[in-house]
């Protein structure tokens, strides 16, 4: 053994790498992607009766200016997701259903940004790797969703 | 040749376990600042009784490109 470190991920990217983990997530989770990159506001509102919780993620930052305010709609029966860019760049999940406290939206909206985050840096990690000519060894999901990833290079 | 492995773990809310093994001395810190770059930062750092042995070569290229 020579180093093991713990590593924070911090989602800084352009709208287009976020859309790519937003739909890695939902195929994961079973949401189904019901608008994708739409302008904010365009969308009808929610109903009345509905909770709503809106998580903002923190460490994340999505460039690109002129696409600001943007969203993607995502459902699983009666919960919709809604994916978006605010107006300072940071990336948000909000959760909306009928029939469901707050707690259990926010649970929903956390787990959601999770497996966002989780593929967001699986997809970097990935392509860095592979730009480095690492070799991979082996890929598995463990039993607590946690990927791992062997590789291996060899140097002169 | 000397082989140098890597074992990443990408827990479930996103963070990363790294793992640097085989490499010596201060190319398996190299390693590991890179992937904090890649991936965002560092939290913890541990450095075990291999990074203390001499390098069988000191550095690493991790400026150079995939071919093709």
């Amino acid at each position: 053994m020579s180093t093991v470190c713990i590593l924070v991920p911090v989602i800084v990217g352009s709208w287009p790498s976020i859309v790519g983990a937003v739909t890695g997530a939902a195929a994961a989770l079973g949401f189904v992607v019901q608008e994708a990159v739409k302008e904010v506001g365009k969308s009808a509102q929610s109903q009345q009766q509905t909770e709503r919780v809106e998580l903002e993620i923190d460490n994340s930052q999505i460039a690109g200016q002129l696409q600001s305010n943007r969203q993607i709609i995502l459902t699983k029966g009666d919960v919709r997701l809604v994916v978006s860019r605010d107006h300072r760049g940071r990336f948000t999940v909000c959760a909306e259903a009928k029939g469901m406290t707050k707690a259990e939206l926010e649970q929903i909206a956390r787990q959601f940004a999770q497996k966002v985050t989780q593929c967001f840096v699986y997809d970097k990690v990935m392509r860095e790797l592979k730009a480095k000519n690492f070799h991979i060894v082996s890929e598995e999901v463990m039993a607590d969703e946690a990927i791992r990833i062997n590789v291996r290079r060899f140097v002169d | 040749m000397a082989q140098h492995q890597i074992e990443i773990v990408i827990s479930k809310d996103g963070q990363v376990k790294v793992h640097v093994k085989g490499a010596k001395g201060k190319a398996c810190v190299e390693y590991a600042k890179w992937l904090a770059e890649v991936v965002g930062k560092i939290k913890s750092q541990q450095l075990t009784s291999e990074y203390y042995e001499p390098d069988s070569k000191a550095g690493i290229d991790l400026h150079q490109q995939a071919k093709g």
